[in-house]
């Protein structure tokens, strides 16, 4: 049995190994297998991915020189971005879109061609699609001096990639990301964690709470009123969430 | 703070529709504060589905103009408010500091002439890009008949500057503004920033046309464009759909359809992304696009000597012109090819291509998954227009 760690080399290599050994990977849902199985565990961190590639290669006549290109770093991306997924389903979407880059081509499946591969993108394109959102949904309180947190609505483990994202935005600033009760910082490039506790209460309203909302309903057009349009911009789950969501939910 | 003061100033600047503040360009080194992102981040949408990226507001409603689709003109009653440059420098700052804004939107009514309203603008945003050291996205809106001077000091603070030409032509001019000269105060000074961009790398300008209050012409307008862009260094031409407003002369002027503005923009992107020539856009008797089909599917039914194409063999530039494929869908049909035959629509599919727009104009190895009897009798076949709302589930 083939076990490895949510890291996208780790995920390859268990890809490789099971085909090289026969044995069978473990993904969500098997794991309890291991308690009565009498095979031998293999922990695909204990393994090269060159060594495990030449081996590949030699057995299977098959090119997978594309591992250390650009493309290959392309598909490691997104099984790390597939990764921050909350989907329990993961694991077997990227081991069967793995298969499909070694079997039909590294482009076949960065493509999405397959239905497999498809599924890798959807992941992809999830967590990419929440990152985006917080960029611009997030609103942040002064807490203290070059200090600034926020409480977002999160439903994957976005909370490093958003962070990394606000590096740029605020060079000189700590930022705080309130995610339940592990929070996450970022400072001069080092993302760390904080107590919650520390930060819950600069999360009060201020005066720019009422700015926003004021300048927010002057740029309404109310003669193209088309809440159809809205809500697929701001889906309704974020409404109770985002001071916008009263007025859109009057115009509704 | 005075909020009633950014209600004002911020309705009166919501008819400029561009949003975007994707940007590449550095305006500053070390910035304390901001940055740009080449995607641009959007920030909110209101209930009529517009982004709000920008804080878009205006220096002053006060204007010494007569345009009279202008809700600011001279002539209306309404209240007159202004900001002070440290005024709305420290309300701004404080804004992209909460990540309420992607960017500051910056225009102006002429008031003193407009050599003071612009000062007063530049002063703005000197008081950022200098003592707030902030490094984001500023867009700011020249006004008519600005001079070189102020063009290139607004280049090298700005990411984006745009002139609003409103109109396609003087003719038209002549009934949205008496007191502006067409050539003057648009086109020459559109001329001078096209000039002034090109020594600023990092900034870009833009345009807007009012659609359908002067009883333009698709055709007309499409024409500047294509002029603007092939002569005038432009990167994107905006088109706001004409809604009337209260106590003004155009106030009973029917509002011009959104799908005539969609329509221009699909024509734009077409030009832009596509490689269309304005010789492949097809307008009817008066002058218009088709409202009922999209530009690019009246293209591919007037020209059936060149469909279907072949996915497995055809260029880039073939599978852009095919409708349901876009420059990113080419791109990707193309890839794949690399390594691997494309065998069946399910492939396409995955790709995220749409099938349902595309399948009368392609084959897959040879073969046709959908009716290309229209091939024989395009003008009676009947096309189905797809709605971008029909696969969004709420």
């Amino acid at each position: 049995m083939i076990i490895f760690s949510d890291h996208p080399q780790s995920i390859i290599k268990a890809f490789m190994l099971s085909k090289l050994t026969g044995d069978t990977v473990i993904t969500e849902g098997s794991g309890s297998l291991l308690l009565f199985s009498g095979n031998a565990v293999i922990n695909t961190d204990s393994y090269d991915l060159e060594e495990l590639a030449q081996q590949y290669k030699e057995q299977f006549h098959t090119n997978v020189d594309w591992l250390h290109t650009y493309k290959g770093n392309e598909l490691m991306l997104a099984v790390y971005k597939a990764l921050k997924h909350c989907s329990e389903s993961k694991y077997s979407i990227i081991l069967k879109a793995v298969e499909d880059a070694f079997t039909k081509g590294i482009n076949y499946c960065l493509q999405g061609a397959s239905i497999h591969s498809k599924k890798l993108h959807s992941l992809c394109s999830d967590v990419n699609h929440e990152v985006y959102r917080m960029m611009g949904f997030i609103r942040f309180k002064p807490a203290g001096e070059k200090c600034l947190v926020a409480k977002p609505l999160l439903y994957h483990d976005t909370a490093d990639l958003i962070l990394r994202e606000f590096q740029g935005r605020y060079p000189n600033h700590r930022v705080v990301i309130i995610a339940g009760s592990q929070s996450r910082a970022i400072e001069n490039d080092n993302i760390f964690d904080v107590s919650s506790d520390d930060y819950e209460k600069y999360l009060k309203e201020d005066i720019y709470d009422s700015v926003w909302e004021e300048y927010y309903k002057s740029q309404y057009i109310e003669p193209r009123k088309n809440m159809r349009l809205a809500a697929a911009k701001i889906p309704k789950k974020y409404w109770d969430w985002m001071p916008e969501g009263k007025t859109l939910k009057s115009e509704e | 703070m005075d909020i009633k003061k950014l209600s004002i100033l911020g309705a009166a600047a919501k008819y400029d529709i561009c949003s975007s503040s994707a940007s590449t360009g550095h305006k500053i080194a070390k910035a304390a504060m901001g940055n740009t992102v080449p995607s641009g981040v959007c920030h909110s949408f209101t209930p009529d589905g517009r982004c709000v990226s920008l804080l878009k507001v205006l220096m002053t409603n006060e204007c010494e103009k007569d345009c009279s689709y202008c809700p600011n003109r001279v002539q209306r009653d309404v209240p007159r408010t202004a900001f002070a440059p440290e005024e709305l420098s420290r309300l701004f700052i404080n804004m992209y500091e909460r990540n309420y804004v992607e960017g500051l939107f910056l225009s102006s009514g002429v008031r003193h002439g407009m050599a003071d309203s612009t000062e007063n603008m530049i002063k703005t945003i000197e008081i950022l890009r200098l003592r707030y050291r902030f490094g984001g996205y500023i867009h700011l809106k020249m006004l008519p008949g600005i001079s070189e001077q102020y063009i290139s000091q607004a280049a090298r603070l700005a990411d984006r500057i745009s002139l609003n030409l409103e109109a396609p032509n003087s003719d038209r001019l002549k009934v949205l503004s008496s007191s502006k000269n067409y050539e003057k105060d648009l086109l020459l000074p559109i001329k001078k920033i096209a000039g002034v961009v090109e020594q600023n790398p990092g900034t870009t300008h833009i345009t807007q046309f009012i659609v359908g209050a002067a009883q333009e012409t698709d055709r007309e307008i499409l024409t500047t464009v294509n002029d603007l862009y092939s002569s005038y260094n432009l990167k994107r031409a905006y088109f706001s759909a004409f809604s009337p407003v209260y106590d003004t002369p155009l106030e009973n002027i029917a509002p011009a359809p959104p799908i005539r503005e969609n329509r221009l923009y699909q024509s734009d992107f077409l030009m832009r992304f596509y490689d269309f020539k304005f010789k492949d856009f097809y307008f009817d008797g008066t002058g218009n696009l088709d409202l009922e089909l999209d530009p690019k599917l009246i293209y591919a039914v007037r020209n059936p000597q060149l469909f279907p194409v072949e996915v497995n063999r055809a260029s880039y530039e073939q599978l852009l012109r095919v409708p349901g494929i876009g420059p990113k869908s080419a791109r990707k049909i193309l890839q794949v090819r690399r390594q691997y035959r494309i065998n069946s629509p399910m492939e396409l599919k995955n790709m995220g291509i749409s099938l349902k727009r595309c399948q009368k104009f392609i084959t897959i190895s040879g073969k046709c998954y959908d009716s290309t009897r229209w091939l024989l009798a395009p003008s009676q076949y009947e096309y189905e227009q797809l709605s971008m709302f029909k696969e969004v589930s709420l």
